[in-house]
């Protein structure tokens, strides 16, 4: 549902490109109740990992029991504005996470890094590990809304705006384009939004 | 084996207790990546971030033109 008011938020934008910082980010820190968000570019291998999240419980002192919950973004340091987007949306959107998908045991850390080191059938696969190809669709409906989606698509379908055209619009991996303008968009979206909208519509 | 699976686990989840509530990743173009290999990655950062060589950024979406439908 938190998802869902999120997709619900940035479609009511109305806008494109879709703004990441002091906009996504300060409502999906709101409804997910983080205190702290930080994005750091650092030096990672491109060929191991583009970014990864890390969110921590940070003390505030023996006189206030309530620990901070901050939310720390890294990414790739070298990714162009495209694929940086991309990338700390995608990582984002774990604040979404609910308590069995999150990284929170030493054993769920291990069997996560198994996981994506030897994957396993669909059926197998542990909540936490379904989450890194889940938050990469959440990650395509908050940066291309439904609204933005159909307004892109009739130029797209004519031919009239190439894959790297519609990307430079929205600020996002060309790579993206494809599954966007598919099928497998309103797909995810009936999966992911649709369930919510009558609920939504009321808030 | 001192790998560095068993080095970040120590760090981020000790036996006393953590303060750690979720680790998740994007992964490269390499899809046959290892456990140790995404450790590494991660201990770097941690330790870039430690050092001072690693600071915030606030220009995550560089200059957006924004368009209004």
């Amino acid at each position: 549902m938190s998802f869902a008011r999120l997709y619900k938020f940035a479609a009511g934008l109305g806008q494109y490109p879709v703004r990441l910082e002091g906009v996504i980010d300060t409502k999906a820190k709101a409804l997910s109740s983080q205190d702290e968000l930080h994005y750091v570019p650092v030096d990672l291998d491109p060929e191991v990992s583009l970014g990864h999240i890390k969110q921590y419980r940070l003390s505030q002192g023996v006189y206030n029991p309530d620990p901070l919950w901050v939310t720390e973004i890294r990414y790739f340091k070298d990714l162009n504005v495209c694929w940086r987007r991309f990338v700390c949306c995608k990582e984002l959107m774990h604040v979404f996470d609910n308590t069995d998908e999150r990284t929170d045991t030493l054993e769920k850390f291990e069997q996560l890094l198994d996981e994506i080191e030897a994957p396993l059938p669909a059926d197998a696969q542990s909540p936490m590990y379904r989450t890194e190809s889940i938050t990469k669709w959440m990650a395509v409906l908050i940066l291309c809304p439904k609204p933005v989606r159909e307004f892109l698509r009739p130029q797209w379908e004519a031919g009239e705006m190439s894959d790297y055209e519609v990307a430079l619009e929205l600020r996002i991996p060309e790579v993206l384009i494809p599954s966007i303008m598919s099928p497998r968009y309103d797909l995810v979206y009936n999966l992911l939004v649709a369930p919510f909208e009558d609920q939504l519509e009321l808030e | 084996m001192n790998t560095h699976i068993e080095k970040m686990k120590a760090v981020m989840f000790p036996a006393e207790g953590t303060n750690v509530v979720n680790v998740k990743f994007f992964l490269g173009s390499d899809r046959r990546v290892s456990a140790d290999q995404l450790a590494v990655q991660l201990d770097r950062a941690d330790a870039q971030i430690r050092s001072g060589a690693a600071t915030r950024s606030h220009e995550l979406d560089g200059h957006l033109t924004v368009k209004t439908l």
